[in-house]
C-alpha cells in the first residue's frame, strides 16, 4: 500500500463516485463526498509513516512515496496537520451541502481539488506545489459559476491571478540553490525575494491582487466561496509556511518579516476601511476575509513558533465562520437573489435564523470578542506583544482598526435586517436541514467563542510539525 | 540547423501572437495561436528534445482544436467579422511598442528567465507580453483563456532552459488544458444567462 498515493486517488474516485450517483440521489452523492473526505481525514491523522499497520494480528507494509515522471510524491510527518485541516475543513463544507443543495459539479470538483492539493504536499521539489494551486484555481471555475450565478468574473480573476503568480514562484525555484544555502550573490538574492514577493502576493490575494476575492464574495455561490476562501488560501498559507521551514535562511532576513507586516497591515486597513462602505453583503464579506487573511499574515511577521500558531488558529475558525456564512446567505438569497442592505431591510422577521447567522458569522470572521473567530485576533495581539516604539504600534493598530471597521460594517446590516421588523408577522421560512446546519453552526461559534480552550490547543500544537519556524 | 530552426520558430512566434492580438475573427485567431504554438515547438527545439518540444506545440494545438470545436457548436466561429477588426490602429501601436520593448530589454530580462539563448528569450518576453496585454484588453472568459495560455506559454519555453522535469511538462499541459475547459464552462454559462434573458 502506498499511502501518499492512496491519499491522492481516494478523493478522485470518491468525486467519481458522487458525479454517478448524483442523478439517482444527490443527498447520497453528497454524503459520499463528506465521507469521503471524512475518511480521508482519518487516514491523513493515523497513516503511520515509515512503518507497517498491523491490524488484527496482520503486518501491511506502507510505502510513503512514489514517483512519476521521474519526480517523487512523499507523505511526511510534516504534511500531516495541513491534510487533515483541509479534509477535516472539506468534511464540514460537504456536510453543509446537506443543507444548501449546490450542483452536481460542486462535489466532484471539489474532491478533485483536494486530491490536488494533497499532491501539493507530497510533491518533490516542493516549489511544483505552485502548478498544483494553478491547477485548482482553474478547476474552481467549474464551482464558482453556474446559470444561477452566471457572472464569471470573480472566477476569471482568480484563475488569472493565480496562474500568473505560478511563474514567478518556479523561476524563484529555479534560481534557488536547493541545498538551502544562501545564495551568495546580494543581485541574485534581491531578483529570487522579488520573484517569490510576486509570487505569494498573487497567490495570497494581496493587494491590489486581491479583487477576485471580492468579486467572487459578489458574483459566485456564497457555499462555493466560503470553500475557496477556506480551502485555497489555506493550501496557499501551507504553501507559504513551508516555503519558510524549507529556506531556513530565509528566516533570517529581517526584510522578509517586515514585508509580512507591511503587506497584513495594509490587508488588514484596506479590508477594514473598504468593508465598512459596501452595500451588498457579499462584498462585505469579500473584503472581511481579506482583513481576516491580513492578521494571519502579521501573526507571521512576528517571526515566533507563536505567531504560526496563532495564524493556524485564525485558519481553522475563518473556515468555521465562512461555512455558517455560506449557509446562511445562500438561504437569504433563495427568497431574494439580491443582498444590497435595501433588498435585506426586514429580512430578520421572514427569515430569522439565517439573518442572525449571517451576522453572527460574519462578525465572528471580523474578530468580535465572544465569538470564535477572536481567539486568533486575540493571540495574534499578543504575539505581537507590547510594541517597543510608536512605529510599532501600526500592526496593533491595523488589526483593531479592521475588527472595528468589520464589526460596524454587519452590524449596519444587522439594523437593516431588523428594520421594520416589528410590524411584520413573524414566520420562520428556513427549511429544516438549513435551520438545523445554521443553528449548529451558531452554537458552535459562539461555544468556541467562550471556550476557545476546547479546540485551539489541538490547532496550535499542529504548527508544530511544521518545524521550527522561528528566527534562529 | 539549430540556429535556423530558432529563427523560423521565432518568426512564426512574432507573427502567431501579432497575429492572435489583432485578429477579432476567432477562426483566424485560433489558426494563428496554432501557428504561435509551432514556432514554440521549433524554438524550443534549440535547447530541448525532440519529443519535448513535440509535446509543446501538441499542447497548443490541442487547446485550438478544443476551442475550435467549441465555438463552432456554439455557432460563434462561423459568425463573418471583419478581419480587420475596428480599432486595429490602436492594437497594432500597441504590438508595435511590446516588439520594440521586448527587443530593448533583451539584455536584462535574460538574467531574471536564467540567461537562455536570444531567440528563445525573445520569443518568451514577447508571448508573455502579449498574453498579458490580451489579459488587460480583454473581459470575454474565452478571449481571456487564450491570453493567459499564451502568457503561459512564453514562461515554459523560458523555464525549459532551466527545468526540463518530464513531470512539470506534463502538469502544464495539464494547467493549459483545465484552464481552457474552465473558460469554456464560464462562456457557456454567461451564453446561457444572456439568451434567458433575450427570451424573457
Amino acid at each position: 500500500m502506498n499511502s501518499a498515493l492512496l491519499l491522492m486517488l481516494v478523493p478522485l474516485v470518491g468525486g467519481l463516485t458522487a458525479y454517478v450517483v448524483w442523478p439517482r440521489n444527490p443527498r447520497l452523492a453528497t454524503l459520499s463526498g463528506a465521507l469521503t473526505s471524512g475518511v480521508l481525514a482519518l487516514l491523513a491523522l493515523w497513516l503511520p509513516v515509515g512503518e507497517p499497520i498491523r491490524l488484527l494480528g496482520f503486518e501491511i507494509p506502507v510505502d510513503q512515496a512514489f514517483t512519476i515522471l521521474g519526480r517523487e510524491f512523499i507523505f511526511e510527518t510534516s504534511g500531516r496537520p495541513a491534510l487533515v485541516f483541509l479534509h477535516l475543513a472539506g468534511t464540514f463544507l460537504f456536510a453543509g451541502t446537506l443543507a444548501v443543495p449546490m450542483r452536481r459539479l460542486f462535489i466532484p470538483i471539489s474532491l478533485s481539488i483536494l486530491g490536488a492539493m494533497a499532491a501539493a504536499l507530497f510533491v518533490r521539489p516542493f516549489l511544483y506545489a505552485a502548478i498544483f494551486l494553478a491547477l485548482s484555481a482553474a478547476a474552481f471555475g467549474g464551482i464558482l459559476s453556474d446559470p444561477d450565478h452566471p457572472r464569471s468574473r470573480g472566477a476569471l480573476r482568480l484563475l488569472v491571478f493565480v496562474v500568473l503568480g505560478m511563474p514567478f514562484i518556479l523561476l524563484a525555484g529555479s534560481q534557488l540553490s536547493l541545498s538551502g544555502q544562501i545564495p551568495s550573490e546580494l543581485d541574485q538574492l534581491n531578483r529570487i525575494l522579488v520573484l517569490l514577493g510576486i509570487g505569494f502576493a498573487f497567490l495570497m490575494a494581496l493587494p491590489p491582487f486581491h479583487f477576485w476575492v471580492v468579486d467572487i464574495a459578489d458574483d459566485s455561490p456564497p457555499y462555493a466561496v466560503a470553500f475557496v476562501l477556506t480551502l485555497f488560501q489555506g493550501a496557499s498559507l501551507f504553501f507559504l509556511l513551508r516555503f519558510l521551514a524549507e529556506f531556513a535562511w530565509l528566516r533570517t532576513i529581517p526584510q522578509v518579516h517586515q514585508a509580512f507586516g507591511v503587506a497584513g497591515a495594509a490587508m488588514c486597513l484596506m479590508g477594514g476601511m473598504l468593508a465598512l462602505i459596501q452595500n451588498r453583503l457579499g462584498r462585505l464579506t469579500g473584503y472581511a476575509a481579506m482583513a481576516n487573511m491580513g492578521v494571519i499574515l502579521l501573526a507571521l511577521s512576528s517571526g515566533k513558533e507563536a505567531g504560526t500558531e496563532a495564524a493556524l488558529v485564525m485558519l481553522a475558525l475563518r473556515g468555521l465562520s465562512l461555512g455558517v456564512w455560506g449557509v446562511a446567505l445562500t438561504v437569504l438569497r433563495q427568497r431574494h437573489s439580491q443582498d444590497a442592505l435595501t433588498d435585506l431591510r426586514g429580512r430578520a422577521k421572514e427569515q430569522p435564523l439565517a439573518s442572525m447567522a449571517v451576522v453572527i458569522a460574519g462578525l465572528s470572521l471580523a474578530g468580535l470578542p465572544g465569538l470564535a473567530g477572536f481567539s486568533g485576533h486575540w493571540a495574534t495581539i499578543q504575539v505581537l506583544g507590547a510594541p517597543a516604539g510608536p512605529a510599532n504600534y501600526a500592526p496593533l493598530l491595523a488589526i483593531a482598526g479592521s475588527m472595528i471597521a468589520c464589526e460596524l460594517a454587519y452590524l449596519r446590516f444587522a439594523s437593516s435586517m431588523l428594520a421594520g421588523a416589528g410590524r411584520l408577522t413573524f414566520r420562520r421560512e428556513e427549511g429544516r436541514m438549513p435551520a438545523l446546519f445554521l443553528g449548529a453552526g451558531m452554537l458552535m461559534l459562539i461555544l468556541l467563542g467562550l471556550l476557545p480552550q476546547l479546540v485551539l490547543p489541538f490547532i496550535a500544537r499542529s504548527a508544530l510539525l511544521f518545524g521550527n519556524l522561528a528566527l534562529p | 540547423m539549430e540556429s535556423v530552426l530558432g529563427f523560423a520558430g521565432l518568426a512564426l512566434v512574432l507573427l502567431g501572437s501579432v497575429a492572435v492580438f489583432l485578429l477579432r475573427t476567432w477562426r483566424w485567431a485560433l489558426a494563428a495561436f496554432a501557428v504561435q504554438s509551432l514556432g514554440i515547438g521549433l524554438v524550443a527545439l534549440t535547447i530541448v528534445a525532440l519529443p519535448i518540444a513535440l509535446a509543446e506545440t501538441l499542447t497548443g494545438w490541442l487547446v485550438s482544436g478544443i476551442l475550435a470545436l467549441t465555438l463552432r457548436r456554439e455557432g460563434m466561429g462561423t459568425t463573418e467579422i471583419s478581419v480587420i477588426p475596428p480599432g486595429w490602429l490602436f492594437r497594432a501601436l500597441l504590438a508595435l511598442m511590446i516588439l520594440v520593448t521586448a527587443l530593448a530589454l533583451l539584455p536584462d530580462l535574460g538574467g531574471a528567465l536564467n540567461d537562455p539563448p536570444g531567440p528563445v528569450t525573445l520569443a518568451a518576453v514577447v508571448l508573455m507580453a502579449f498574453g498579458v496585454l490580451g489579459l488587460g484588453l480583454n473581459e470575454q472568459p474565452l478571449r481571456v483563456g487564450v491570453a493567459l495560455i499564451t502568457t503561459l506559454q512564453g514562461f515554459e519555453l523560458a523555464y525549459l532552459w532551466s527545468e526540463r522535469s518530464l513531470l512539470v511538462i506534463a502538469l502544464l499541459a495539464a494547467v493549459h488544458l483545465t484552464i481552457v475547459l474552465s473558460v469554456i464552462y464560464l462562456s457557456a454559462v454567461t451564453r446561457q444567462s444572456l439568451e434567458e434573458d433575450v427570451q424573457a
